[in-house]
């Protein structure tokens, strides 16, 4: 029976050092270097907040993600109205969050320019002039001098969206200066055709978020369903334009309320004194155990040994993802599992005291130690599942690691612990041992 | 080791250590809020805000401490952040936080002091919103709340309630100590101190389990002597290793100190009072309440 365990345990054990060399294992944002954010959606006027909408909005940060060519980005829908993002190893952040972020909603509008100083006129005037679907607001322009100018522009009616797209490119003007291309649907070319035929001599405003991009104005109806959209942009404003409006536009508003960014050094220097600190950790209390129960100490660092080995395979079999405080988690449980072999080794000393033989006192020993390494880890392992439960992020991740440390310590020592005992008791020197 | 210290007998003196370090810890907090300060030192996981470690590039290191603050507190003037806590450490590094601020604006003041002070290397930026810091107390909360309860219920099915109540209100004179601590160090509360903090509480439940499981044995099978008399024995048996385990994981812990980061450091240092207080309370506190609140079970 005994050998059978140890060959058990010995199997188990191999099976682990395959799984720790083969199996790569994830690390967290906060090892690797990345960013995380979290985003909320924002209801609006005409559009409410759905799961679908939420989901929609999803979609299209996966799509304009993609175009940024990450290794393995995730998103997923967080709660009911907030979007989780992780970006592992990207180089600018900055630029990642400006292209998440943006509704990036183009709208063409039909407009006509306002009379000069409609600003300065009294509201009920204003109303008049701008009509009952109107809708005035500013255009700045920063072409035609260093100064900006705001030029007021009435808006009229949406004609078309960005979702009457069917492609977006890049291109360049006559004077080489960067500009979008733009086809439409073949819907979206009939719309574009009415909304110039009905602009002739007057501008179509083009609108990004809300913001009057540009508002040429249109001397002739236009079919064939193509447009160009110049404004004052950089080519790279322009290659980040062209991402969002092939992504398409989001279908709710979503705002940044969480931002985490880490840089690549902090985590390596994290790693380094992780590992310092965990072989550090296993040194110290290999001699302590060796000092305090001389043989058996020996076999109980063995099987903290063993213990480590295990719960880190089991660690990467299920996937889980090792961050700063799972691998605290991580050691501090090496410290507990460490305690199932003090509480088997004392309870055995004890029942030497009582003059059975060898054999007997550890059995019996064990039998007893059985129910209190079980009730005592079983309320800690009560306190990790309601933090998996209940927790997120950091915490969850955290809850693992104890729980996985609790299981593979209690069956290291009850397994691996007592085969090791009960094959070398012959020559054990628990009665040479301190007691 | 074969010891007979009188725990139980001695039970008004421990309570009156616990209880001086809990005025202490609960007096400074009162003094901060007259002071009209924080009551602690919550980090922005929980009241929102940013975080800025940065390591600064080209930095005069003689003076940089001087000068690089004032132009990062005017960087920071323009969005009314100016009293912020600004600390600088080892190799140039800067760690800034600021209070609450509605909208995410990191880029924008990350550009502003590198305008400022020159180019900076990006170790850690934290930017959170007040609506999830107000998700995380009430996670938290909730949190605490079903711990206690789950854990109640355990020990009540396998011991009695009156293991169950001693074990509870252990834990709440652990949770005092952390936070009284925690007020006296002026050690930040965020999302990890949470995980210590909960940590503890499972080490300080199964350091007194082990003992509970000793004094459950003997009532049982009723050895002789009075419920005082048990617990002692029960007591100094599961001494030794009482101390051996707060030694092994005090070792650990120590090692993590030492080599650790700056993260894992704070978080270390409240694992340490936490597993003192821990091995503190199950011997101290939870036992001679138990002989208390123990009744014979009807025989």
């Amino acid at each position: 029976m005994n050998k059978i365990k140890l060959l058990f345990s010995c199997f188990l054990i191999i099976l682990g050092i395959i799984t720790i060399i083969k199996k790569p294992i994830n690390l967290g944002l906060d090892l690797q270097g990345g960013m995380h954010l979290i985003l909320q959606a924002k209801p609006t006027n005409n559009q409410p907040l759905t799961r679908d909408s939420v989901l929609g909005s999803i979609e299209v940060i996966r799509n304009r993600i993609d175009s940024l060519g990450l290794t393995e980005p995730s998103i997923r829908i967080k709660g009911k109205d907030q979007i989780s993002i992780e970006l592992p190893g990207i180089k600018n952040p900055d630029e990642a969050k400006a292209m998440i972020g943006d509704t990036a909603l183009l709208e063409f509008v039909i407009a006509e320019w306002a009379p000069p100083g409609i600003e300065n006129l009294p509201e009920e005037k204003q109303r008049i002039l701008i009509g009952e679907k109107g809708e005035l607001s500013y255009m700045e322009d920063n072409n035609t001098s260093k100064q900006s100018i705001k030029r007021p522009i009435i808006l009229k009616e949406i004609a078309l969206t960005g979702g009457d797209l069917s492609k977006a490119s890049p291109g360049t003007d006559q004077f080489g200066k960067p500009i979008v291309n733009l086809e439409f649907t073949p819907e979206g070319g009939t719309k574009f055709y009415q909304a110039t035929a009905k602009s002739i001599n007057k501008p179509l405003a083009i609108l990004l978020d809300k913001r009057i991009i540009s508002a040429p104005n249109v001397n002739q109806a236009i079919s064939g369903g193509k447009a160009q959209i110049s404004g004052d942009f950089t080519p790279t404003e322009v290659s980040n334009l062209i991402i969002k409006l092939n992504a398409g536009a989001l279908p709710i508003p979503v705002e940044i309320i969480s931002e985490k960014q880490i840089g690549p050094t902090l985590g390596k220097d994290s790693i380094e004194k992780s590992k310092l600190a965990f072989i550090a950790g296993i040194i110290l209390v290999g001699i302590y155990m060796v000092f305090m129960y001389k043989g058996p100490g020996l076999l109980a660092s063995i099987s903290l040994i063993s213990y480590i080995i295990l719960s880190f395979a089991l660690f990467k079999l299920i996937d889980a993802t090792l961050t700063l405080p799972g691998i605290a988690g991580f050691i501090l449980t090496m410290g507990m599992a460490v305690d199932a072999n003090v509480i088997i080794f004392e309870r055995i000393k004890e029942e030497i005291k009582k003059n059975t033989s060898l054999k007997a006192s550890i059995l019996n020993g064990f039998k007893h130690a059985y129910v209190t390494i079980l009730d005592a880890n079983i309320t800690t392992l009560i306190a990790a599942i309601v933090l998996f439960w209940l927790g997120t992020g950091t915490i969850k991740g955290f809850a693992i690691t104890l729980s996985i440390g609790i299981i593979i310590s209690m069956f290291s020592a009850i397994t691996i612990t007592q085969a090791l005992l009960l094959s070398i008791s012959p020559l054990s020197q628990f009665k040479k041992g301190k007691s | 080791m074969n010891t007979s210290f009188k725990f139980v007998e001695k039970k008004n003196f421990w309570l009156m250590i616990s209880i001086t370090i809990i005025i202490i810890g609960i007096s400074l907090m009162t003094v901060r809020f007259f002071q009209a300060k924080p009551i602690l030192n919550f980090g922005i996981d929980f009241i929102g805000g940013n975080t800025f470690h940065l390591k600064l590039a080209n930095a005069n290191t003689e003076n940089y401490s001087i000068s690089t603050l004032t132009s990062i507190r005017n960087a920071l003037a323009q969005y009314k952040l100016e009293n912020s806590q600004i600390q600088f450490s080892n190799n140039n590094e800067v760690y800034i936080k600021t209070i609450a601020i509605e909208k995410n604006k990191t880029t924008e003041i990350l550009n502003n002091i590198r305008k400022n002070v020159g180019p900076i290397e990006v170790l850690e930026i934290d930017f959170i919103g007040p609506s999830i810091g107000k998700s995380l107390q009430k996670q938290a909360f909730l949190i605490i709340i079903f711990v206690t309860g789950a854990l109640l219920l355990y020990i009540t099915l396998r011991f009695q309630l009156s293991f169950g109540l001693a074990a509870i209100l252990a834990l709440l004179h652990d949770g005092l100590i952390i936070f009284s601590f925690t007020s006296i160090l002026n050690l930040e509360i965020n999302i990890a101190f949470i995980a210590a903090l909960l940590t503890i509480l499972g080490y300080s439940i199964n350091d007194t389990i082990v003992i509970f499981d000793r004094i459950r044995e003997k009532t049982e099978n009723y050895v002789s002597g009075n419920i005082n008399e048990l617990t002692n024995t029960s007591l100094n048996q599961t001494l030794q290793r009482t101390l051996n385990t707060s030694i092994t994981t005090l070792m650990v812990i120590s090692a993590l100190i030492l080599f650790g980061g700056k993260t894992i450091q704070e978080f270390c240092i409240i694992l340490a009072i936490g597993i003192l207080s821990g091995t503190y309370s199950s011997l101290c506190i939870a036992s001679p309440i138990l002989a208390k609140l123990y009744k014979q079970p009807p025989s």
